[in-house]
């Protein structure tokens, strides 16, 4: 049982969020889902998260731009993009550029663990 | 009184055979001829008056009605004015008491004889035996006439006693006589004339002529070519002349119109257009066209061919261009065709590609979430169950390894779906290509020998694109290499590069089960695959990469020597790297 952090998942995809989210309360964390990049932002915005997963496409705006507006609150928060799309060198320089880390989907599990392992 | 008629006759006959002669020699000076003529007539009729039949001192008969007649009719107005004149005027320095009737005579005969020739050219009257006995009589008759009319009466009642008949009945025979015999020597010299005409006018074409023209006697031999054909092809005309057309033409039994053509010869049939060549005087070999038509004579005897002959060189020449030029084109044609079907199955096969990208892409992308969703709940019934006594391990670890392969799967059609559309960067090959084989997972056991020889050459590809295309290589390679080993121990994998051509070649050669004959020229195929796991869009997605790039990829193997040789090309500037190179 490692440390308890809060984390926020935002993806429109509800059974994928679920299934992620039951996974990281399994290990005690408290996780918080929402399901649209306006709704992501504010959450942000109003909670401390320790851990921020935010995919790509999302209905209303796009992950990249999510990033932008929580950073213009929040410069230093732990955001991890989620992308369905092959880590392609677009998505890896625009990631780079905002000094944001990168997961493919499907998430790796134990990458993911170890990751949070390290907060 | 017979043997006068009979002088007068033989004068008439000498007559005919001066005028004849005045005919044929003057013919192409007209006035000359008509003067002499009427000179020649005249003095036949004061020849005739000198040895006339005198009925009393004064009144002399004799030919001048006749001679003078036909002057006109013959001679028309010069001649006949001329003959009538000489005869008028002897007649006039004899004298006597018939002088007025006549030089009335010479007059009104020469006025018969034009008003006949002005209807015979007029077409009203025909010059024949019987218009000229009629016309005889009636000049004689009016002549009688006359003489009952104007001469004294004792003279009348002696003309009528001793002149009249033989008069009427010798002088109408004699004028349709000479009128006859005139005519002849019209026909004969008006003929003679056209004769001449027509030999000068065809001469005058032979001559003229941008063709020429032959004759050959019954032994097939030249007698007569015409000038054209020495100018044209420089012989003379003892080069010529008594030799055969396939002497000249050095005929072949082997040349089919050879063989045609003297068949007909032979045959003495005519013929039309028969080609040959023959060598100039220069050396050049000129080509010919002839025509010709045998020659028989009245007793239908072969008396040899003759006909016209053209130079066709030129023609032929431009002809044998035109096929040249035409057999070019349909070769030009024929190549283009083949291009443009090529260009036209690649860009099906292109769109085809990129539509089942496109489909594949999408479908990919959205299982990716739904495999995400069975991973991490797979991941969360382990977890839950990790400290109970339910055992699930073994289909729960099955889950996930199939949910690892579906990702491989969806990746693999991802790289495919995008394979266009590049982003080229300068790139320094070898040393960008050790990177990559760093981070390449190589079979356990199995060896890479690198002998890269692209030294600092910089090259402009989309370095993500590319690794994509040297990494599924590498993965075929190593596949191959662990299905032929167990350990893969004995694998090789050698990765070399190098300059050739113009085009930078990396080289991924493996030591493993090689490619069988009959799958090599499926592997670019789109779905094609000999492994029990994968979709078969490696290579295909290797070959788009490469396209893309303007490149080329090829894939020798001998599955006997187990080795397989997979080349990539790129150009060293291809047409996207030129402005970031620069």
């Amino acid at each position: 049982m490692m440390h308890p952090l809060s984390i926020l998942i935002v993806d429109d995809d509800p059974d994928l969020a679920a299934s992620l989210a039951d996974l990281l309360a399994l290990d005690g964390h408290e996780v918080h889902v929402e399901f649209a990049g306006e709704a992501g932002i504010s959450s942000a915005v109003q909670h401390d998260y320790d851990l921020m997963l935010v995919d790509v496409v999302l209905p209303d705006i796009n992950g990249f731009d999510c990033v932008a507006e929580i950073r213009k609150v929040k410069p230093d928060a732990p955001i991890v993009l989620m992308t369905g799309f092959s880590a392609n060198h677009l998505n890896q320089e625009a990631a780079d550029h905002r000094d944001v880390e990168i997961m493919k989907k499907p998430i790796d599990l134990g990458a993911l663990s170890r990751r949070l392992k390290a907060i | 009184m017979i043997v006068e008629f009979s002088k007068a006759v033989a004068l008439l006959l000498a007559l005919c055979f001066v005028q004849s002669v005045i005919g044929l020699r003057w013919q192409n000076d007209e006035l000359l001829g008509k003067t002499l003529s009427g000179i020649l007539f005249g003095v036949i009729c004061v020849i005739g008056m000198m040895a006339p039949i005198e009925v009393t001192p004064g009144v002399i008969f004799d030919a001048r009605s006749v001679v003078v007649s036909m002057s006109g009719l013959f001679g028309g107005p010069i001649t006949g004015g001329i003959a009538a004149v000489i005869a008028a005027g002897y007649r006039l320095w004899l004298g006597g008491g018939g002088t007025a009737v006549g030089v009335w005579v010479v007059v009104s005969c020469l006025l018969f004889g034009l008003a006949y020739r002005y209807c015979h050219l007029r077409g009203w009257l025909k010059v024949g035996l019987f218009q000229l006995l009629a016309f005889g009589l009636a000049i004689h008759a009016f002549e009688a006439y006359f003489l009952f009319r104007f001469l004294p009466d004792d003279v009348v009642q002696r003309v009528l006693e001793n002149v009249s008949l033989p008069l009427v009945l010798t002088f109408t025979p004699a004028t349709a006589l000479l009128g006859m015999l005139l005519h002849s020597i019209e026909l004969q010299v008006t003929t003679g004339k056209a004769l001449v005409d027509s030999e000068q006018r065809f001469k005058d074409i032979a001559e003229s002529a941008s063709d020429w023209f032959w004759e050959m006697d019954r032994d097939l031999r030249f007698k007569y070519v015409s000038h054209r054909f020495h100018e044209l092809f420089g012989y003379e005309d003892k080069q010529v002349i008594g030799k055969t057309r396939e002497g000249l033409g050095g005929a072949s039994d082997k040349d089919e119109g050879w063989r045609e053509h003297l068949e007909d010869l032979q045959e003495r049939r005519p013929f039309r257009e028969f080609e040959y060549s023959i060598v100039r005087t220069d050396g050049q070999t000129r080509h010919l066209l002839i025509n010709g038509q045998p020659v028989f004579g009245l007793d239908n005897s072969f008396l040899g061919y003759r006909g016209t002959g053209t130079d066709i060189t030129e023609r032929k020449l431009a002809e044998e261009k035109l096929t040249k030029a035409r057999d070019e084109l349909e070769q030009r044609v024929e190549e283009r065709t083949a291009e443009l079907k090529a260009a036209q199955s690649k860009l099906l096969r292109q769109e085809r590609l990129a539509a089942l990208g496109q489909l594949t892409g999408t479908v990919a992308h959205e299982l990716r979430n739904p495999l995400g969703t069975i991973d991490a709940s797979t991941e969360a019934i382990a977890r839950q169950i990790r400290d109970t006594d339910v055992d699930l391990a073994t289909p729960l670890d099955r889950i996930q390894r199939n949910v690892r392969r579906c990702d491989i799967i969806i990746t693999e059609l991802l790289d495919f779906a995008r394979a266009r559309g590049v982003e080229p960067e300068s790139t320094q090959l070898d040393s960008w290509l050790t990177a990559v084989l760093n981070e390449t997972r190589i079979p356990q056991g199995a060896v890479v020998h690198c002998n890269l020889g692209a030294g600092d050459t910089v090259l402009s590809f989309d370095r993500d694109r590319f690794r994509r295309a040297v990494l599924n290589l590498m993965e075929n390679a190593s596949e191959a290499i662990t299905s032929k080993y167990a350990d893969a121990r004995g694998g090789e994998i050698q990765v070399a590069t190098c300059i050739e051509g113009g085009r930078a070649k990396i080289e991924i050669t493996d030591n493993g089960t090689g490619i069988s004959d009959d799958a090599l020229p499926e592997i670019f195929e789109p779905l094609f695959s000999t492994k029990t796991f994968g979709v078969g869009l490696g290579l295909p997605t290797v070959r788009q990469i490469m396209e893309a790039h303007s490149g080329d990829v090829e894939i020798v193997s001998n599955a006997q020597n187990h080795t397989t040789k997979a080349m990539l090309w790129l150009p060293l500037r291809n047409p996207g790297s030129i402005s970031e190179s620069e």
